[in-house]
């Protein structure tokens, strides 16, 4: 959808640099995002409204709680494979809304591990064997002890009377040992708004979070799931609260391999990954670009320079790694280095080069970093310009035909595709639309028949903030610009944010966290960024409006 | 008369499955004849299928039939309207009422042919660009970034089939036992409210299915008999959520509604959960494939894909199981053989011969292949008579008009009358031919069209067909199914000089009928 979006802005053109009505002034100015953020102490962030745990936080608490229940991870898993979580909805973490395949199948996965994990071969791991005896004077401590100690991980807080008491009732009157009842209790423990949902209702007035609520929160950040035995243990006695002990957790939390994985989906989401093109490298060049952010995040921690200007080759497939030139590499040695001077950083891969066809494709590749990698609006297009390319010429480079068709002087379009967008892509020109650099780009006639070929320019004025006028020749220089500049960290400081908190930002009333968040990315790097989200008010706190 | 449903309980229905677990196929023997017409309460009320396919750009000489328009009717004094029957010219194998509109003669047989209608000249009044809810009226799911269009965001209504899934005109107390609407594809067109029941909320989209074999399984699946001495288990999941919201615990305003919304779902839940799947639904099979499994950009599996939709919705038609169902095919499903960027390499150069052939040979698919199977698997004695097709409307809308990204004339093919309340069999012209105001001529003379009606005109004809009144679906004094704005001048659209503005004579007419093609 986006990238529509994206070639929609390109193909109907671009406005006049004044601002649209709709649009605030500061945002009417191309090119313009900030590379610092104002600090309003007094500022105070937009309220959250109940925030729903993603299918995949969803997934994984299911998991690990199923495994807790069995204490048997092997066991657990081949439970887990019947409970039909396939049929879950796939959600991101910006998208809030609730629809009926999530209330249907959340309930409809609840139920079928209730009725698993009550099997008659389970449910004595479950409960206990008080659950399966035939002793009934246990069976009113089985069934309260189970919806205590169950109960509570399920709603990642301890049960009160008030709780037990609801859940008791569920089970029936009769507390003699039922699978059927204890799946019930399973199931609306699964469905209540304390699992599907972030319930947080704070501790006092001044909007502080309970240790519970606090755990959750770091627990989902960092691994997309419920807490384990050592938050849980910290938020029971409560020392999370304590700064050192928060801090001591987050530094656990972030050396766990789960914080990989739960990492893949910013950058993932920040680099729009699933909207690479289909094609046989398409698979090979995201885990390279997951793989290259996570060793730069984890295994040799830096900061945005280090991936914008990186020479190291994190391709792991044959196919990949001989675009590149080099040997595939294997995970875990230090990563090949690649041909001098030619795949300078993220930008120079396969996962942002392809574009499903030979074809490189400048204003996709311009519009992209323009707006996902600096953060700058582009304006929006005067009303009604019309969608029209020029017949396809032949015996032109693509860099000569996007010239003619968006840089007409006095035409719409070229305001923006002239400054901001074409010198951004055009920079990349070196690279076909496989990821395959070239010198020259062969040219075909409308028969598919060889042309010859004519030498790409990859020399531009890219104009990373409005003033700058210098040059850049290639990927390199422009990404020397880039770093420069400050909008790259600044950008990526934003992006997480979003990721953090599961809305979208607002300069004036989140400047304070995104400038932490910015210049602890700017100051430590990737991973002190990921560290530096613990310590905000944002996360610790919850503000309640009326 | 009480409403009469024969329920099935799980061990019924797993005797039943038995046979069709092995695969029979779907006959229309097998189907209760007198399932709807004999039943006074159980009427055969319509089925509204909508194909929806993204992009445009099939030139109009190739989409629509050269057949003379022979009637004429004036909408205004200065805006003639023109119909005549569709002409089919027949080869030894091939059936053709347009270049793009062709199929083997025995799937696009002449009966076929006067069951269909062509119309041309339908527009959204604004440079919309591209959309995945303007096909159902959400004009505000376009991703556009500037004019009206952008505007048009801030104002978001339901997708007409979420509009009709919800209204008590449409279903009434006969509310289908577990879809009210089947959603399908890969293309986002359906919208509806947070709050469906109450009409309230923010405006988003319907998620929808990814697998036929699973939509298949939740619309015709009985759930399990509860046992009966528990109490049902949504009833309490809808008790936990219930005694948050309604506790002493603090929340916000904003967590309320949140879960009040949750609430609403969860009573959908438990109605479907106690409504029962309707007898005639145990004559139908599961389906032999799985739409999640045919993505690859291979034409064959493109069509397959889409059939198997077909397949679910046409038994959910017949049964009674649920009577909406949309398709939304992507750009990235290849009904010809083509490696690449469908969107820049193709769509955009739709006046490029070659292109072209592209974009005519991927429609002509979509036409044969997925609109006229849906027409076939509905074609069947639905034991009064007629058939379900006959009771029924299918239409396929495109994204754009014949330029890509325009919304001019955007061509629609429909299926079926409604039980009469549409005439069928004809090609109807709304442009405003010839007159100037109305001119558009994207890039050359030679693609020259002309603007015509509202397409909010259609879609409130659509409405009236499936049973809906004026005060159904209008809102805030507008007339017609959809955003009532119109481009400003100074752009290539003809807009601002053939619609005005947006209360003149065309947004006047948006709920009434169209000419030759509802007569009620």
């Amino acid at each position: 959808v986006h990238s529509r979006a994206l070639v929609l802005v390109v193909l109907v053109g671009c406005g006049a640099p004044t601002a649209p009505a709709h649009m605030a002034p500061d945002e009417s100015v191309p090119a313009r995002a900030p590379v610092t953020f104002a600090c309003d102490e007094s500022a105070v962030g937009a309220p959250i409204e109940l925030r729903r745990l993603t299918m995949t936080q969803y997934r994984n608490t299911l998991r690990d709680l199923t495994r807790w229940s069995l204490g048997d991870a092997a066991h657990a898993d081949a439970v887990l494979a019947l409970a039909g979580f396939e049929a879950l909805p796939i959600d991101r973490k910006l998208d809030q809304t609730i629809d009926q395949a999530h209330v249907d199948e959340t309930i409809r996965v609840a139920r079928q591990l209730g009725a698993l994990l009550t099997a008659p071969e389970r449910l004595a791991l479950l409960a206990g064997e008080c659950a399966i005896d035939a002793d009934a004077s246990n069976d009113e401590v089985c069934v309260s002890s189970f919806i205590r100690t169950f109960g509570a991980r399920a709603l990642r807080r301890p049960l009160d009377a008030d709780d037990e008491r609801f859940y008791r009732v569920i089970y029936g009157d009769d507390p003699s040992p039922s699978a059927a009842a204890y799946a019930d209790v399973i199931t609306v423990l699964l469905s209540a708004p304390e699992s599907l949902y972030f319930v947080e209702h704070g501790v006092d007035q001044a909007h502080a979070l309970s240790p519970y609520e606090l755990a959750s929160r770091l627990s989902y950040h960092y691994w997309q799931t419920a807490p384990d035995d050592a938050l849980w243990q910290a938020a029971e006695d409560g020392s999370l609260l304590d700064d050192s002990v928060l801090q001591a957790q987050v530094e656990r939390l972030l050396s766990d391999p789960r914080a990989r994985d739960a990492m893949t989906e910013l950058f993932s989401e920040w680099l729009a990954l699933d909207e690479v093109p289909s094609g046989q490298l398409r698979e090979p060049a995201l885990q390279e670009a997951l793989d290259m952010l996570a060793y730069y995040t984890f295994t040799e921690p830096a900061g945005v320079e280090a991936l914008f200007t990186s020479e190291r080759s994190f391709a792991r497939g044959e196919a990949l790694a001989r675009v590149y030139g080099v040997p595939p590499w294997d995970g875990s040695a230090v990563p090949p280095v690649l041909p001098p001077g030619e795949r300078p950083g993220l930008l120079t891969r396969a996962w942002f080069l392809t574009s499903g066809s030979l074809s490189s494709r400048p204003i996709r590749r311009g519009v992209f970093v323009r707006r996902k990698l600096l953060c700058d609006e582009l304006a929006p297009p005067p009303s009604g310009v019309s969608a029209l390319p020029p017949a396809p010429a032949t015996g032109r480079t693509t860099r000569q035909v996007v010239e003619q068709l968006t840089e007409q002087p006095g035409t719409a379009c070229a305001y923006c595709h002239a400054s901001l967008i074409n010198p951004l892509g055009f920079a990349f020109e070196g690279f076909d639309g496989l990821g395959q650099a070239r010198d020259e780009q062969a040219l075909f006639d409308a028969t598919g028949a060889p042309l010859g070929t004519l030498p790409v320019d990859t020399t531009t004025t890219p104009r990373v903030t409005p003033e700058d006028e210098t040059l850049a020749h290639g990927p390199a220089e422009l990404a020397a610009l880039m770093l420069q500049s400050g909008k790259l960290e600044a950008c990526l400081a934003r992006n997480y944010f979003r990721f953090a908190f599961g809305r979208l930002d607002d300069a004036a009333r989140d400047g304070c966290a995104l400038e932490r968040l910015r210049s602890s990315l700017s100051k430590g790097g990737l991973r002190a960024m990921l560290a530096e989200v613990a310590q905000l008010p944002e996360l610790r706190e919850r503000r309640f409006e009326p | 008369m009480k409403r009469r449903v024969i329920s099935l309980d799980r061990r019924q229905f797993l005797v039943g499955a038995s046979g069709f677990a092995l695969s029979l196929p779907v006959l229309s023997s097998l189907l209760p004849g007198k399932a709807y017409g004999a039943d006074p309460i159980l009427v055969r009320r319509p089925c509204l299928y909508w194909l929806a396919t993204n992009h445009g750009g099939a030139i109009e000489s190739s989409f629509f039939p050269s057949t003379t328009l022979t009637e004429s009717q004036a909408l205004f004094s200065d805006h003639p309207v023109a119909a005549g029957a569709l002409r089919a010219t027949l080869t030894e194998s091939i059936t053709a009422i347009s270049p793009i509109l062709r199929a083997p003669r025995d799937v696009l047989s002449e009966r076929r042919v006067a069951q269909l209608n062509v119309l041309r000249g339908l527009d959204i009044a604004f440079g919309i660009g591209h959309h995945s809810g303007g096909h159902l009226g959400n004009y505000a799911g376009n991703e556009s970034v500037g004019g009206v269009a952008f505007d048009a965001q801030s104002e978001p209504r339901p997708t007409l089939d979420q509009l009709l899934a919800w209204s008590p005109s449409f279903y009434g107390e006969h509310a289908p036992a577990r879809e009210r609407a089947l959603v399908m594809g890969r293309r986002a067109v359906s919208f509806g409210y947070s709050s469906p029941a109450l009409a309230t909320g923010t405006i988003q989209n319907v998620r929808a299915a990814e697998s036929s074999l699973a939509l298949f399984h939740r619309v015709f699946a009985p759930h399990d008999s509860p046992e009966a001495a528990r109490v049902p288990v949504v009833d309490r999941v809808l008790g936990s959520y219930k005694r948050l919201r309604d506790g002493n615990r603090r929340l916000s305003a904003g967590d309320r509604r949140r879960l009040d919304d949750h609430m609403d779902r969860l009573a959908e839940l438990q109605r479907k959960l106690n409504a029962a799947v309707p007898v005639a639904c145990a004559g139908f099979a599961a389906p032999s494939g799985d739409s999640a499994l045919h993505v690859s950009p291979d034409p064959d599996d493109a069509v397959r894909y889409a059939q198997l939709y077909n397949e679910v919705a046409a038994a959910a038609f017949m049964c009674g199981a649920s009577r909406i169902a949309v398709l939304g095919l992507s750009d990235d499903q290849r009904f010809v053989d083509f490696t690449g960027d469908w969107h820049a390499d193709v769509a955009h150069f739709w006046l490029d011969p070659g292109k072209q052939d592209l974009i005519a040979r991927s429609y002509q698919r979509v036409f044969a292949d997925v609109f006229l199977d849906m027409a076939a698997r509905l074609d069947v004695d639905d034991g009064t008579g007629s058939s379900y097709l006959d009771g029924s409307l299918l239409v396929w809308s495109q994204e754009s008009g014949m330029s890509t990204h325009d919304p001019v004339s955007i061509p629609i093919v429909t299926a079926g009358s409604v039980g009469g309340a549409l005439r069928t069999g004809q090609a109807i012209d709304y442009r405003r031919v010839a007159h100037p105001d109305s001119r558009f001529q994207p890039l050359t003379a030679a693609a020259e069209t002309f603007a015509g009606v509202l397409y909010n005109q259609f879609l409130a004809n659509v409405l009236q067909a499936m049973g809906m009144q004026r005060t159904d679906y209008e809102r805030w004094g507008h007339r017609g199914y959809g955003l009532t704005a119109v481009e400003h001048a100074g752009t290539s659209l003809p807009f601002a000089e053939h619609y005005r503005d947006a209360s003149s004579r065309y947004f006047q007419i948006a709920s009434d009928p169209l000419p030759f093609f509802f007569q009620g």
